[in-house]
């Protein structure tokens, strides 16, 4: 879920307040590889080998001498389109008009079997067909594919911070990036390569919230790894960690799992529902500690858990009844006479097959839509307290304006910790009455 | 004076109706956000009608207000997780 007025998105870095952080790089060298690659002027050095690299192909000189300008145009006239590098420049646009033209040609069916070529001879776009001719042409598509693999090289990178355009870079640019990379502590990554501070280009970069998955984790192992030494001693609780935490425990399984599922089942899958259950909290616990977040805000970390109970339930469903009985359990027997039950029945059970589907997927887009929503209201909110000062109100009306909305906020945020042990709780709740179902009778 | 209220109410409700194809004959689309408001104003709806018939259910019986309580809070996060789906998609969706 990026977008690029939420800062609430996962991020290759940690933000803390920039006096705490600040960013003190001297020259291009000192900034990382990704950062040095978003920059004009490299954009601009990167460029030439590519405009080489196309005539080499066989590109008439006519279709490359206004490339450049016409790329630094595209790159200005929307803010979307910054720092997008010149292959990849030619590439979105060859996208783009792929699109128009299938477009196009569901609008206007002709018999030629080739789509584009129809579209592009009624509306000729000279400026990208012969990138589109170029892609078209397996020899030639495979010596642009070596162009681009050069040209995003690392060593591409070094070579650039060797230059003296490199070393060229303006007191002013220097200072502008170190502003801006102020507070940011970039998240070392040593498996993957990031295009920029919130998309990986390739291979497995590490971001902040894998790190605060795994930090609940290890808190988590702490936590029960102490608690479970106590409990085996066999004493009463004493103490508020080991009160709170047994009570804690024994409330998921009395009050959660067992009405899910049944007294006699709960035993067998308490492990699993009390990692749930913690691990969820945690992640969501994370998110009301400022400057961290909510690693359960990202699709990715909720449509794992849902997959997983999934998994579970499917196991152990086809475990209990074998396949044809798993599928056939998850129709209810309504004991219908047999003229109704000839169509109610595959009727009924196509829903139920669908249905099992989408529970699955509501249970993590419920848990993602809280954790994510909530916090995007609340910087809604205390957006308006912060834009109030920009609208240049007077300062009565801003202080008030401020006021309020730093109050709202602040209630919100209760409600926003409400819910997160409310998610918790309907997450493992409901899992557990999906696994339960597929291993009862319905 | 019910039945002016009544008429216009209706003409309202027709006006409402007949956005959709209006928008399609221009060639533009209801702006997505529409549709998420709609998918609110039911789950609000809904929620409401579950917090009537709990508050009512607590009233008559006043020792199962725990059970009825944690009835209440799971199908109002149930209902709740498709309201947000549906403002999100609504949002995004744009025209």
């Amino acid at each position: 879920m990026a977008s690029d007025i939420l800062h609430i998105k996962d991020s290759y870095y940690f933000e803390i307040p920039k006096f705490m952080w600040q960013s003190h790089r001297e020259k291009a060298s000192d900034f990382p590889d990704w950062f040095v690659r978003l920059d004009d002027d490299y954009q601009a050095w990167e460029a030439d080998p590519i405009l080489v690299g196309l005539t080499e192909i066989g590109v008439s000189g006519d279709d490359l001498a206004p490339l450049k300008a016409r790329w630094l145009a595209w790159q200005h006239a929307d803010h979307k389109n910054a720092a997008w590098p010149l292959d990849g420049y030619l590439e979105r646009q060859s996208e783009v008009v792929s699109k128009e033209a299938s477009a196009w040609a569901k609008k206007n069916p002709t018999e030629a079997n080739d789509p584009l070529k129809a579209f592009l001879a009624v509306n000729p776009r000279p400026e990208i067909e012969w990138f589109i001719q170029l892609q078209k042409d397996p020899s030639q598509a495979a010596k642009w594919t070596e162009v681009k693999a050069k040209v995003n090289s690392e060593s591409h990178v070094k070579e650039y911070l060797n230059t003296a355009l490199a070393k060229d870079w303006s007191k002013e640019k220097i200072f502008a990036y170190n502003r801006s990379l102020d507070g940011k502590i970039l998240i070392p990554q040593p498996f993957g390569v990031p295009r920029n501070a919130y998309e990986a280009e390739s291979g497995l970069c590490i971001s902040k919230y894998m790190i605060l998955e795994v930090a609940v984790a290890l808190i988590m192992l702490f936590l029960f790894n102490w608690l479970a030494k106590r409990i085996a001693t066999g004493a009463a609780p004493t103490g508020k960690r080991w009160n709170l935490l047994e009570g804690a425990v024994q409330v998921v399984r009395d009050h959660v799992v067992v009405p899910a599922m049944g007294e006699e089942d709960a035993d067998k899958f308490m492990p699993f529902f009390w990692t749930l259950f913690f691990f969820i909290l945690g992640c969501n616990l994370m998110g009301m500690i400022p400057w961290l977040g909510s690693p359960t805000a990202s699709f990715s970390v909720t449509a794992a858990l849902a997959l997983v109970v999934f998994a579970i339930g499917l196991v152990m469903g086809v475990k209990t009844f074998g396949v044809a009985g798993y599928l056939k359990n998850i129709c209810p027997s309504l004991g219908l006479p047999w003229y109704l039950a000839l169509w109610v029945i595959p009727l009924l059970w196509l829903i139920e097959f669908a249905s099992l589907f989408i529970k699955h997927l509501v249970l993590s887009v419920r848990l993602l839509m809280n954790m994510g929503a909530g916090h995007l209201v609340l910087l809604g909110i205390l957006g308006i307290g912060i834009s109030a000062q920009a609208a240049s109100m007077s300062s009565v009306g801003w202080g008030s304006v401020a006021t309020i909305s730093v109050l709202g906020t602040t209630a919100l945020s209760v409600l926003e910790l409400f819910v997160a042990f409310l998610q918790a709780y309907v997450f493992t709740f409901l899992s557990a009455m999906f696994i339960g179902s597929s291993m009862h009778h319905h | 004076m019910v039945n002016f209220v009544r008429v216009s109410l209706y003409a309202i409700g027709f006006l409402c109706l007949m956005a959709v194809p209006a928008a399609a004959a221009d060639g533009s689309g209801i702006p997505g956000a529409i549709g998420g408001g709609l998918a609110v104003l039911g789950a609000g709806i809904g929620i409401g009608l579950l917090a009537k018939g709990a508050v009512e259910a607590i009233a008559r019986q006043p020792e199962s207000a725990g059970t009825i309580q944690v009835a209440m809070i799971i199908a109002a996060a149930l209902i709740e997780g498709l309201a947000f789906y549906a403002v999100y998609i609504g949002s995004t969706q744009g025209n």
